[in-house]
């Protein structure tokens, strides 16, 4: 093995070092003063090697404006023995410049006579000033200019300017996040402060490999800050979204503490397992993989991987912004077509250091009971005496608590004048719903950024964070089998079995896959460790005043250790007890060369970014399981020493890597503010695709209209800002597993045979797939068309986005030719998917008054997904869990129909005897898998949210709702565990099954029965705040006490725990959709905090 | 101005060179944890993987190969039990002769084995370009291999992908039954002479030899006619074709091959019938080609043929337990009509100190001296062998996790089904569905039904893994086959002799004096035909058997008469998506 980056990062630094050295050589031919003693020499050069070289050997800096930089001509500087204000005074009559010796800061300002402007000297003041922030620290580099004129100015790095302007002008200053001011010019010195600015319009938005002001931005792109995240308890980056962005659908997986969170941007765009975006942490893309292992089937089936952005603590996050069309995203290629996650974290903020402590305490209960019988209903509901056990037991009480979450977190942060940073450490530590599960999460960062050289030359930054958590799992999964699992076992114990027997044990149930769900607690473990460090450092070093060359460098590592232990037990699922352990172990390395260069000239507004990207991702595990494992409080836990006892079974590891390289470009124009031109591509090759298909080109165009600055609207009270903007472009999706375009074979045991008669085994020759060296990544070809307006000062404002998306040469895992080495192969098929769309977002400022302010915004959107041209007449997945359902599928992906279809027997009823009619759709008088319908729906039509933000004086109050309509959940739980068929097998059942007339005769079989409407309606969250008045006490900056609650009302008329749940469980590699597989339930959750802030 | 834009293009240009020249990687896959290559160099290694195939469920389970070969005969039913074994209808469908092109099960099996042909493919080319002193050999097991994979795939599906091995741009060719049976007929022929005779280079029942050549050719010879005319509207098949080889006909080619085999003196049948199918059948007398099984946790053998007709609260220890799935037709249990006293129909375990598990209410425990193999010390509970009918007892686990004991015996009681507490483990013969044309069972019907246990279940790995070998060619079937050639021929006498070898050559248990099976006097088709199920049910010959015999097609339990074309299976609709593949007849 070797390590790339390592001598691709010598290899970048010679060329950093030879490109300085190259510009360096214009000084270093002549210059050999020796320091703060001016030698005798005379000699020509430019202003800005003048300067440069009367810094190096003096202690005097020198800070001057574009207008230096830009005269060329040499001068001849006599530097024998003078004073550097003699130097100075020489050289500013023949360069025509003004200069101010401020201590050891030397002001430089070419006088405009240079730039032979038709203004008189005589008619000119000189400005000086300052530009301070809110809290009065100064601003470096804002924008100081002569109104009606390009007479400009940009203030040093002490916030200070000097301009001359015409007698009895204005000037304007401006500063990206702040108001315009204008005032009067004035020959005293001025000190200017900036308001903070409010409007949607200013602000700027982190896009990728960049920010852009808002009104410079031609893609569809939404950014949220942090006042603006979904509140209350969260433990991932990609729940803070929930709700809040149009096109966005978050739905966890299962209402687990840290459980996988399922985010698609603008619909399904892939049929395999893969679509989600990428998320991208302050530059450093991360990778969709899992960064701990899945749980091995110990008899429950097998679980998901947690959510790799647990890592993230949230309360680091200053903002996320959301990459939607393709000329946001084509920038990221390959990676781009399921949409860009931009995830900033926080910096030291201006003003004297801030120390934040933050702390809540929340209580967690379950969401939302099933209504099954109760232990009178089931007597009297049952034929069979023999199923009533005497008891009274509510089984889900049994398993559920009210369960504590503790989170606390403490960060300081400063800004100074050449930097700053952002320190945090928090500590989380949620109990599930669940006996027995948690999640815990440990977690430190450091923001850093400082800047070097002369004036600001080299800036350097360094993002890193470190996080460890702990999941303690419980036996829920997405695959119970026959058997079930928690969940199910849960819901269909029969309500007259007690929980302990007469002799304080727990109950044995004493069937096979029917089991006493607390006893399944207590004998099964599973926790998962990770650890996961991320790092990037940032350098960004300034050519020529408008180039800028920038170097990424990151690492993202995490390992991770998962224990799952079923102890020696009295079912029948691994009797004899079992330990697995499943080791990851993850990497992703990160270079990045890029330059950007912005330029304006007049009316024209450039900007151009060109540059090169390196990833690799390398991924390695190992497992091994223990079969016959010591008694639970016995000898030494599996987990601490596997060979303390037991037999060793099933040892397996694996290594994989796989590499991204990619050379990408951008052009940002914009002319007279009013038309905007942006156009991207990118290159990415990676070792993924085959070798006739190394490299992906992904261009994108898009054209933007700020209409609002056009002269007829320009004078507008009305309309403040309206814009429209086109795109089009392509993105890519290379998210296929690795290996697939090369053939190989390893050898294997499973795969042998007892060839000799010695009957010892010989391993197989394991062949793992059939290689296909065309294999490429996904195309998704969008359009978008869009419309921002801000009205009435923010009154009223918003965007409308229309979108088509269609995904060509999809990636899909198919049946390969006969005889290929393996019965499917991963490919790119002829059909295409489209999901198209409109986007709606809109806002108000209702009432902005200091007392009290009130804003409120609503996003809605609408998605229509069908797939075409799919070159196989169907490809069922959505495999169902439960007895007698094995092989039963309910998700068809077929041509003509939405993604994830669902294909069922329609249930019209109950005969009189309660046996379920089906129709008979082919009226052969027979009901068979040939009277199958395909219903579409499996994804919601139109699903929304709604924000209000209130203040009144010091209270604060917020809500959020979402909701969603036009889409169907298979109910999974209702007919694996809820079953009418249970009341004749010693089990309960749902209440409303009972009711319904169903014959306890039925077998369970999949039909429309189960197939459930997900609208939904819900209060998201909610929270009051109340900040403390502290006047008295100057050394606390405030006080902040709240209460939140997640989860609070939900109407619906869906009957498992919660229609906004969707586990992804792919069937050969294509994913299942809108099926409720007896997921572990969501919770409702109340919290209470205090913010102090010093 | 015009000069600076120069300066910045110059700047940019050169970096982009930089930049393209610092390309880090020229994204070469790295393989890590595998062996890349297109050709595989290791003929023992892809050998054993052909020999997997057969194994590792296709021969072995009984959703695989079984489902198509008994699940649609009198042998063997599937029906759904309650809430169990609906399963989207795979099994009825099976048995309902209601399969379409997208049924699981025929997909599966299609998927299983076209892999056994692919594996096949390359274990013969990894032979052929090896230099190792067994280049012949295995070279010829590997053909062997795919003469059969291919032969199986066209008794069911009666088309089969091939590609020449020898040939790496060999395009794909489409085998059809009606003509290919000649050809794997020559090919096996052929391949004759490289084949060893079973013993001699190690190899063992578990490798294709000379021995399993011929069992192999005598089944092709049998089934030829059936091969060349499969729709044949009266099912009049024409076994008495010119053969290929040897002068006369298929018949005599049986017999050939068959004859080969008896007089070999390297096999001889067992008195205890049930021997062919235990866990220490490893050295099994009768078996000529089997698959060899081992409980080792790497490939671990499967116990699906004994699992899926116990039913769940049948245990043979307190951590083993039946599957209640599958069970025989009322019309198979019926030909076993005054045949009850065959040693093949049924057979009482007896115990070390004498004890006999009578299964007929008298038992009241028997010893728990047995301990299941490598198990934390485990009473094993035996079952009786052989078609289980009628009320069922056995040991009662208790909720402590342990069986049910009287003093230090395992305590027998009777059964009660474990998924309806209150019906009794009654294994009707009959089964009465309530609508008969749909094989649907009520929660408290789920009794119903003979059980086969001929495979004994193996408690050592759990309920799915099992150390006993599965027979694919045996001494007793090639009498059976000899027998029907000879009856085809006109030979009834010769034909009588060899059934008669095959009952009287079995012995009962000493509960019955150790007596042997009664002999016949008379024979007729519709007797040939109950023969060859009493001696190998439940072997994956019924399907093929019935169609000789024209039984098929007909009306049975929970089937109407179905048409000719439903002999072969519809090729898989996934397979017909990529036409290669024509439908076959009747599944448009």
């Amino acid at each position: 093995m070797y390590f790339k980056p390592s001598y691709l990062n010598l290899k970048s630094f010679i060329f950093l070092v030879l490109a300085l050295l190259t510009i360096e050589s214009g000084f270093s031919k002549t210059i050999s003063l020796k320091k703060s003693k001016i030698e005798n020499k005379i000699e020509k050069a430019t202003l800005v090697s003048i300067f440069s070289k009367l810094s190096q050997q003096t202690d005097y800096k020198f800070s001057y404006g574009q207008a230096v930089i830009a005269d060329n001509t040499t001068y001849t500087v006599n530097f024998t023995g003078e004073s550097v204000t003699s130097i100075l005074s020489d050289l500013s009559k023949k360069a025509n410049f003004n200069y101010n010796i401020n201590g050891k800061l030397v002001l430089i300002q070419k006088t405009a006579a240079q730039k032979a402007v038709n203004t008189k000297a005589a008619d000119k003041i000189r400005v000086k000033g300052k530009i301070v922030d809110e809290n009065k620290v100064p601003i470096p580099g804002a924008t100081v200019i002569e109104t009606g004129t390009s007479n400009s100015t940009v203030t040093d790095f002490d916030g200070v300017f000097e301009l001359s302007v015409g007698d009895g002008k204005t000037i304007e200053v401006s500063y990206v996040g702040y108001k315009t001011k204008s005032l009067p010019a004035q020959a005293s010195f001025m000190t200017i402060q900036l308001e903070p600015s409010t409007a949607e319009l200013n602000e700027v938005l982190v896009v990728g490999y960049g920010k852009q002001s808002k009104k410079d931005v031609t893609g569809a792109v939404t950014q949220l800050e942090a006042a603006n995240f979904k509140q209350g308890v969260n433990v991932s980056v990609d729940n803070l979204l929930q709700g809040k962005v149009a096109g966005v659908r978050v739905v966890n997986t299962s209402g687990e503490p840290g459980a996988g969170v399922n985010v698609t941007i603008r619909g399904v765009g892939s049929i395999r397992s893969g679509s989600t975006p990428l998320f991208v942490v302050d530059g450093m893309p991360l990778t969709n993989d899992d960064v701990s292992p899945s749980g091995t089937n110990v008899g429950f089936g097998s679980s998901t991987a947690k959510n790799p952005l647990n890592f993230l603590n949230t309360s680091d996050i200053e903002s996320i912004t959301v990459l939607k069309d393709a000329s946001a995203t084509a920038i990221y290629g390959a990676r781009g077509s399921n949409g860009v996650v931009l995830v900033t974290t926080k910096k030291g903020s201006k003003g004297e250091g801030t120390l934040t402590v933050d702390s809540y305490m929340g209580v967690s209960t379950v969401a939302h009971k099933l209504d099954v019988l109760n232990a009178g209903e089931y007597r009297s509901a049952i034929k069979d005496p023999a199923f009533d056990h005497g008891g009274n037991t509510d089984w889900q009480d049994v398993i559920f608590r009210s369960a504590i979450t503790t989170n606390n977190s403490l960060s300081f942060a400063k800004q100074t004048e050449t930097g700053n940073y952002y320190a945090s450490m928090a500590q989380m530590d949620q109990e599930g719903i669940i006996r027995n599960s948690n999640f815990k999460r440990i977690s430190g960062r450091i923001n850093a950024a400082e800047s070097f050289l002369d004036n600001k030359r080299l800036k350097l930054k360094m993002n890193l964070t470190a996080s460890q958590t702990t999941d303690d799992g419980v036996p829920t999964s997405d695959d119970g089998g026959s058997n079930g699992q928690l969940i199910v076992h849960t819901l269909m114990a029969n309500p007259t079995r007690s929980v302990f027997d007469a002799n304080g044990n727990y109950t044995n149930f004493n069937m096979n896959a029917h089991y006493n769900p607390a006893y399944l607690l207590s004998i099964f473990e599973d926790q998962t460790r990770t650890l996961r460090v991320l790092g990037n450092l940032e350098a960004s070093f300034r050519i020529i005043d408008g180039l800028e060359y920038k170097l990424n460098l990151g690492i993202d590592r995490s390992t991770s250790e998962r224990n799952t232990t079923i102890y020696p037990n009295l079912t029948d699922l691994n009797p004899k007890g079992k330990y697995v352990q499943n080791n990851l172990d993850s990497k992703n390395s990160l270079i990045e060369h890029y330059l950007t260069y912005s330029k304006a000239l007049d009316k024209h507004k450039f900007e151009v970014l060109g540059g090169f990207s390196y990833q690799k991702f390398e991924r390695s595990g190992t497992s091994f399981s223990i079969d016959g494992i010591s008694a639970q409080g016995a000898g030494v836990k599996p987990s601490i020493n596997p060979g303390f006892a037991g037999t060793q079974s099933g040892t397996t590891g694996y290594a994989q890597e796989n590499e991204l390289q990619s050379y990408f470009g951008r052009l940002n124009y914009s002319f007279d503010n009013k038309y905007l031109l942006t156009a991207s591509m990118r290159a990415d090759g990676s070792t993924r695709f085959g070798d006739n298909n190394k490299y992906g080109y992904f261009p994108s165009f898009a054209l933007g209209w700020n209409i609002s600055n056009e002269n007829f609207l320009k004078d507008s009270q009305t309309i403040n800002n309206l814009k429209l903007r086109a795109s089009w472009g392509q993105t890519g999706n290379q998210e296929v597993p690795n290996k697939q375009t090369k053939a190989s074979y390893s050898l294997a045991g499973p795969d042998g045979y007892y060839l000799y008669n010695d009957l010892n085994l010989v391993n197989g020759v394991s062949v793992s797939r059939t290689a296909n060296p065309d294999l490429k990544w996904e195309v998704v070809t969008q359009y978008n068309l869009g419309l921002d307006f801000n009205l009435w000062n923010d009154k009223f404002y918003g965007t409308v986005d229309y979108f088509n998306k269609t995904t060509t040469d999809a990636i899909l895992y198919i049946p390969s030719t006969p005889l290929s080495q393996t019965k499917f192969i991963w490919t790119n098929i002829d059909g295409k998917i489209v999901n198209k769309g409109i986007e709606i977002m809109l806002g108000s400022k209702i009432i902005d008054r200091k007392d009290f302010s009130w804003n409120v915004d609503v996003n809605g959107s609408t998605l229509n997904n069908k797939i075409e041209n799919l070159p196989l007449s169907e490809i069922l997945t959505g495999a169902i869990s439960g007895p007698g359902q094995s092989g039963v599928n309910a998700n068809i992906y077929k041509s003509g129909y939405a993604a994830g279809s669902f294909y069922l027997l329609e249930h019209t009823g109950f005969d009189q005897n309660g046996a379920n009619v089906f129709k008979d759709q082919n009226g052969d008088g027979k009901i068979d898998n040939s009277d199958r319908v395909i219903i579409e729906g499996a994804l919601p039509t139109f699903y929304y949210g709604f924000n209000s933000d209130m203040r009144y004086k010091n209270f604060t109050f917020s809500f959020s709702i979402i909701g969603q309509t036009g889409g169907y959940l298979l109910n999974n739980t209702g007919l694996n565990a809820l079953n009418i068929n249970n009341l004749a097998s010693d089990r309960n059942v749902a209440a409303g099954y009972y009711e319904s007339g169903a014959n306890p005769a039925n077998s369970p079989i999949l039909s429309t029965l189960f197939l459930e409407k997900s609208d939904f309606i819900r209060l998201n969250a909610a929270r009051i705040g109340y900040n403390f008045d502290l006047k008295g006490l100057n050394w606390i900056n405030g006080l902040t006490l709240y209460v939140t609650g997640n989860n609070l009302i939900t109407i619906t008329n869906y009957t498992g725990f919660d229609p906004l749940v969707n586990t992804p469980k792919a069937t050969d590699g294509n994913q299942s959709i809108g099926i409720d597989y007896a997921a572990y339930p969501t919770s409702r959750t109340f919290s209470f905090g205090a913010t102090l802030k010093l | 101005m015009k000069t600076k834009t120069f300066f910045s293009i110059k700047v940019l240009t050169l970096f982009s060179f930089i930049f393209l020249l610092n390309s880090c990687t020229d994204l070469d896959e790295v393989f890590l944890d595998e062996i890349p290559g297109n050709t595989v160099s290791d003929p023992a290694g892809s050998l054993a993987a052909a020999y997997d195939r057969l194994g590792d469920g296709t021969f072995v389970d009984h959703g695989a190969i079984f489902a198509m070969q008994e699940y649609t005969t009198d042998e063997a039913i599937l029906p759904t039990r309650g809430s169990d074994w609906g399963d989207g209808g795979k099994w009825r469908d099976m048995h309902e002769f209601t399969w379409s092109s997208s049924n699981a099960i025929i997909v599966g099996n299609w998927d299983l084995l076209t892999n056994g042909i692919t594996r096949c493919i390359t274990a013969i080319q990894s032979a052929e370009q090896s230099s190792i002193p067994e280049k012949k050999l295995f070279s010829a097991e590997a053909k062997a291999l795919l003469a059969f994979y291919t032969y199986t795939t066209l008794d069911l599906y009666g088309q089969a992908p091939y590609k020449d091995p020898m040939d790496p741009k060999a395009t794909l060719q489409i085998l059809k039954a009606d003509t290919q049976i000649d050809k794997l007929i020559t090919d096996v022929e052929a391949l004759i002479p490289d084949l060893a005779d079973i013993g001699t280079q190690r190899t063992y029942h578990g490798r294709f030899t000379k021995q399993a050549a011929y069992g192999f050719l005598a089944t092709m010879y049998l089934n030829r006619a059936v091969f060349k005319d499969r729709y044949n509207a009266s099912s009049n098949f024409n076994f008495n074709e010119p053969a290929l080889s040897g002068g006369g006909t298929d018949m005599d080619r049986v017999i050939y091959y068959t004859s080969l085999l008896i007089d070999s003196g390297k096999f001889s049948l067992e008195s205890d019938y049930f021997k062919n199918f235990a866990r220490d059948n490893d050295n099994g007398k009768e078996l000529i080609f089997a698959i060899s099984q081992k409980i080792d946790y790497i490939r671990n053998g499967s116990n699906s043929f004994a699992y899926v007709c116990m039913e769940r609260n049948q245990r043979t220890s307190a951590a083993n337990r039946g599957t209640n799935a599958a069970c025989t037709t009322p019309e198979f249990y019926a030909t076993w009509d005054g045949n009850h006293d065959d040693p093949r129909f049924e057979q009482h375990y007896q115990y070390a100190d004498g004890t006999w598990f009578m299964n007929d209410g008298t038992d009241v425990s028997v010893p728990a001296t047995d301990i299941v193999p490598k198990s934390a010390n485990l009473p094993w509970f035996h079952f009786n062998r052989g078609i289980q009918a009628g009320l069922q007892y056995g040991p009662i686990l208790l909720a402590s996790g342990s069986l049910e004991m009287v003093g230090n015996r395992i305590k027998v009681s009777p059964l009660y089904m474990e998924k309806s507490t209150g019906t009794r483990m009654n294994f009707t013969p009959s089964l009465t569905f309530s609508d008969p044309t749909k094989s649907v069972f009520a929660q408290n019907e789920i009794n119903q039904g003979a059980r086969v246990f001929k495979y004994e279940f193996d408690p050592e790995g759990g309920n799915g893994n099992s150390n006993v070998d599965i027979p694919l060619f045996r001494l007793g079937g090639i009498y059976a086959m000899r027998a029907e050639a000879y009856f085809r021929k006109g030979n009834t006498g010769s034909a009588m002799d060899d059934l008669n070898k095959l009952r009287t050559s079995r012995k009962r248990e000493s509960l019955f004096g150790n007596a042997a099976g009664k002999a016949l006097t008379s024979l007729d088709s519709q007797q040939l035909y109950k023969e060859l199920g009493f001696e190998l049910y439940w072997e994956l010959q019924r399907r093929p058997q019935s169609i000789r015999f024209g039984k098929y097609d007909l009306a049975g339990t929970a089937k109407a008469a179905s048409q000719p074309f439903r002999r072969i299976f519809p090729i898989p609709q996934t397979v017909i998506d990529q036409k290669v593949f024509q439908q076959n007849q009747g599944y448009n």
